[in-house]
């Protein structure tokens, strides 16, 4: 391996060293770094645009215990609870409000459905009830009169998301991470030291690196020559938000058949979401609506809440979301090297990032994380035996996006 | 109000279509069939269309062409941007109220 | 759905020549506009009630509008009146609400002739009623014939200031003073240029002949500082002597000027929504307005078939609007082969002549109209910035101290931005709040586009249904055959 004997001098000033580079400031990179830098590490946040601007940062912001698979439930329970408490260890409440929540079900099949599931939590959830059509009413005056049936979830939650990147923004710097946005990582050199990152806006030194790039992870791996032993996949979710209108609702809406969820903040504007795919590639920036998709989501909305189609759509959004191969998150290092380590592919990463990322800091400061991570090595197969040679998917995959 | 204000109506120009009548907020009005809605409204010297969400400060006609929603009002219920709806006998008008 | 060849976003003069010359040369041609009827701004006609008297019929612009309106009318090319259009994909799908329906076409090449907005730098009290923008003005007292107030002051730079105090004279209203932050040697160092268009500056002559003798006062190199008034609107505006960069000399005594209507306007700002939605290149150019789509002489931008022209491609005014858009037609014609190399050229070839001569004049206008930066600096911590969201500038500086990124942070941030105008009224100001922090426009970026293009009724998205017939399953990641995940990265 190559030594830093002839270290190459950072163009913007005198080479930096860091203990850690986090690649990617999404919501697991943020979490992971705020962690790492209260573990003691000195740490730099490379972001190739701004912090939480993609998934972490257009999403419906939904904190409730029915998100993702069972088994990740202890995950995101302590997750929640840790967005629950963010004014104490984030400095930002992030719009946190636990207004409660029900999810609706309109026919016989979906009650079922939500029965079933009602069941399934109730073992967990001690306050949760299932309640008829009128008591639901009665928690929701505008709800239709075709509701029939809803469980009922007092500790439902909701948190802003769009001001995630701000919050951490704050409460990395007062840790003292520098933070590196606008800075795209271009490729890796590693010798004894670690490794010397190359980004847009200059070099830094670190030992050890956390790739936490989301969309893009195939791309960076790739720089350091390894690749995923099958496709990895993006989610492109939508989230569509109205004009500020006078309160309909102030529960946390979801649907026996998921693929809905319905917020209406406090600036009263109505936040419509479910996991509706759009097209797009994260390569290139562009994204684009699939129609029936649109339609079929606000059907679902306007099916709950008649009184939604009276106010204007204002703006959508198509989220990037990573789904890495056999759908299964990773946390944990690189294979066959000490000094590497991957973050995310997530499902609802944003609810589990607080609690996951410490997980990951706690692993890699040598503390034994509370609950068991997610070991990469079976996703990947090296490209190459050389680690400086990074393979052409690296190349092929530059971003090409024109709109900052 | 429920006359027509003349004076900033320019005349010479054009022949102007019918008078019109229209309630905003229950009150009749006075326009001309076809004008914008927006202009009828200042020349029957309702300027206030609605209030900003946040502060509540009035606010009323700012681009007049369909681009910065200030003038949105409620017409039979649906929202509009009075700058280009077209004014209609019998239209019923809801300003927007204070938050 | 309907398919088409070419569809025109925008029916003001260049959308108008860009939909005549593509259908007369064989090109299945629909043009939409949200309008009731052709014109865009400049060109916007009377409602359709209204008739015009002689006087309007001999007046040059009225008459060109409806000269272009007949024209196109005349033509093959197709036309979708009062759709606003809100959704539009790569390669291409539209779709448009109007009064009674939504529609939605497939297209092989899209023009885009959005046209322009107002600049508005915001002051204090700038949001009251009564406060109004000189485009807006200008449609009021064109299209509406009505005078935006009963005493009015005219401000901001621009021959627009002129033409606008003119009308408001021959119309019965009173100026309480023309405040035009330009100097006198500004217009004459610009005489030249508006030379190439003598018929232009001769009627601007008549504009000033009428004020003169109206007595109104002439404030150059003043500025306005704010906007008095209450819930009902504005009652007087306070105006102080100003630097050439804009900014008020500080130490001098404001001057108050009664009056009920305040038209300000400080030049235009092209709309790129479109551009911006389809991922187009784009630069910045101050000297056409700001962000515009990267296009080549014949108006192709980067994107494949989209094309771009008029005051969305740069500010310069309507006579080069119309001959961008006959340019643009041309090209789409010749690219979706309807008309060979040879032909195109030859007709391409006196366009662009005409075309190199009137961006003499339309560049010395734009000028004119510039923003000028300092104008921006001197904002005040109280004022508000974003008038949907209610955001003051010390919100905007806070997250900058924070460390937003770029303008889309910002948005996050700050919400501003992210209300029903859609940043149209607040990009250039905000943009400008960051562009010093953030290292110069390019650094600070435009808004990422989203959809809709315009806000759009829920009850149209929504359309009728039965609740037993919603397909499930868009929400689930698509798989392939095998079960594996479709969409590769």
């Amino acid at each position: 391996m190559k030594s830093f004997r002839s270290r190459r001098r950072n163009p913007m000033g005198p080479a930096i060293d860091f203990d850690v580079a986090v690649i990617g400031g999404g919501i697991m990179g943020c979490s992971t770094a705020l962690n790492l830098a209260g573990g003691g590490m000195r740490t730099v946040l490379l972001e190739r645009r701004g912090l939480c601007m993609e998934a972490s940062g257009v999403n419906a912001g939904t904190l409730t215990h029915r998100t993702g698979p069972v088994s990740m439930q202890p995950f995101y329970t302590r997750s929640i609870a840790m967005w629950k408490n963010a004014s104490q260890w984030l400095g930002d409440d992030v719009g946190f409000r636990e207004r409660g929540g029900l999810t609706v079900a309109f026919n016989e099949k979906e009650a079922v459905r939500a029965t079933q599931d009602f069941k399934l939590r109730k073992q967990q959830e001690v306050e949760i009830e299932l309640i008829d059509g009128d008591r639901a009413r009665e928690i929701e005056p505008n709800l239709s009169k075709h509701a029939v049936l809803a469980s009922h979830f007092p500790r439902d939650a909701y948190a802003n998301s769009s001001r995630t990147g701000y919050a951490f923004q704050k409460a990395l710097k007062s840790c003292g991470v520098l933070i590196m946005t606008n800075s795209e990582v271009q490729g890796f050199e590693s010798g004894d030291g670690g490794y010397c990152i190359r980004t847009s806006t200059g070099q830094v030194t670190a030992k050890r690196i956390v790739i936490s790039s989301g969309a893009w992870v195939r791309k960076v791996v790739a720089m350091l020559g390894y690749q995923f032993t099958d496709a990895v996949a993006v989610r492109v979710n939508m989230m569509s938000v109205t004009e500020r209108m006078p309160k309909l609702f102030s529960t946390l809406i979801t649907h026996a058949n998921s693929g809905l969820t319905l917020k209406q903040p406090d600036n009263g504007t109505v936040l419509i979401g479910g996991g509706w795919q759009g097209r797009g590639d994260p390569y290139t920036g562009q994204t684009d609506l699939v129609r029936e998709n649109v339609t079929t989501n606000f059907r679902l909305a306007h099916s709950v809440f008649p009184g939604i189609e009276a106010t204007r759509l204002v703006r959508t959004w198509l989220g990037f979301e990573v789904r890495l191969p056999g759908d299964e998150p990773m946390a944990g290092p690189l294979p066959g090297i000490s000094n590497a380590f991957l973050i995310g592919g997530f499902q609802s990463g944003w609810t589990g990032g607080p609690y996951i990322g410490r997980l990951m800091a706690d692993l890699m400061l040598g503390r034994d994380p509370e609950l068991p991570l997610f070991d990469p090595s079976h996703a990947f197969r090296r490209a190459s035996v050389q680690l400086n040679t990074p393979n052409e998917a690296a190349d092929e995959l530059s971003v090409k996006d024109p709109i900052h | 109000m429920g006359l027509c204000d003349v004076s900033i109506r320019i005349e010479g120009n054009v022949r102007r279509g019918p008078a019109v009548d229209f309630t905003v907020d229950g009150t009749t009005v006075t326009g001309i069939e076809g004008e914008s809605l927006a202009t009828a409204l200042l020349a029957a010297d309702i300027r206030r269309l609605r209030y900003s969400p946040r502060s509540g400060t009035a606010r009323g006609i700012f681009c007049m062409m369909g681009s910065c929603q200030e003038c949105l009002v409620r017409v039979g219920g649906n929202a509009v941007l009075a700058c280009m709806e077209p004014v209609r006998a019998g239209m019923v008008v809801s300003l927007g109220m204070k938050p | 759905m309907q398919q088409l060849q070419l569809i025109v976003l925008g029916a003001g003069p260049a959308g108008m020549q860009a939909a005549i010359t593509a259908s007369r040369n064989g090109v299945d041609t629909l043009i939409i506009d949200q309008a009731q009827k052709a014109g865009g701004q400049v060109y916007r006609p009377l409602p359709t009630s209204h008739a015009p008297g002689p006087d309007l019929q001999h007046d040059n612009d009225f008459a060109a509008g409806e000269r272009l309106r007949q024209e196109l009318a005349d033509s093959p090319a197709r036309v979708a009146f009062g759709h606003t259009v809100w959704r539009i994909s790569p390669g291409f799908e539209i779709e448009a609400v109007g009064a009674e329906s939504s529609k939605i076409w497939r297209s092989q090449a899209v023009i885009a002739a959005t046209g322009a907005y107002e600049r508005c730098v915001p002051f204090k009290g700038w949001t009251q009623p009564g406060v109004i923008g000189l485009a807006a003005a200008t449609i009021m007292l064109k299209s509406q014939q009505m005078l935006p107030g009963r005493r009015v002051v005219v401000a901001g730079c621009g021959p627009l200031l002129a033409a606008v105090a003119a009308s408001i004279l021959k119309g019965g209203g009173k100026i309480a003073a023309i405040v035009d932050l330009a100097s006198r040697s500004e217009w004459l160092a610009a005489l030249p240029s508006l030379l190439v268009h003598p018929e232009l500056l001769v009627r601007g002559s008549q504009w000033i002949a009428a004020i003169r003798s109206a007595g109104v006062p002439i404030l150059n190199r003043h500025t306005v500082v704010e906007a008095i008034g209450d819930d009902n609107g504005l009652s007087a505006v306070l105006v102080m002597p100003a630097s050439a960069d804009g900014t008020p000399i500080a130490g001098a005594a404001p001057l108050r000027l009664e009056a009920d209507c305040l038209a300000i306007g400080h030049g235009l700002v092209p709309s790129t929504d479109v551009t911006r939605s389809l991922r187009a290149r784009h630069v910045y150019q101050p000297d056409r307005g700001g962000w515009i789509a990267e296009c080549d002489d014949s108006h192709r931008t980067s994107v494949d078939r989209l094309y771009v022209c008029g005051d969305g491609a740069g500010i310069r005014g309507a006579v080069s609007a119309a001959l961008q858009g006959q340019i643009a037609g041309l090209a789409a014609a010749r690219d979706l082969g309807h008309i060979g190399k040879n032909i195109h050229d030859e007709r391409v070839a006196p366009l662009r002549a005409k075309l190199r001569h009137a961006e003499r004049f339309g560049s010395a206008v734009a000028r004119l109209m510039r923003l000028r930066p300092a104008m921006m600096s001197v904002i005040a911590a109280d004022t508000i910035v974003c008038r949907c969201e209610d955001i003051v500038r010390s919100e905007i500086d806070e997250a900058l101290n924070v460390g937003a990124a770029n303008l889309n942070q910002i948005k996050a941030w700050t919400r501003a931005g992210m209300g029903p105008c859609q940043g149209r009224v607040c990009g250039e100001t905000i943009s400008s709040l960051c562009a010093e922090r953030m290292g110069g426009k390019e650094r600070v970026g435009l808004w990422t586009g989203r959809l809709p293009l315009r806000p759009v009724p829920m009850r149209a998205v929504i359309g009728d249904y039965r609740y037993e017939d919603i397909v499930w399953g868009g929400n689930k990641t698509a798989l392939d055959d095998e079960g594996r995940l479709l969409k590769r990265s």
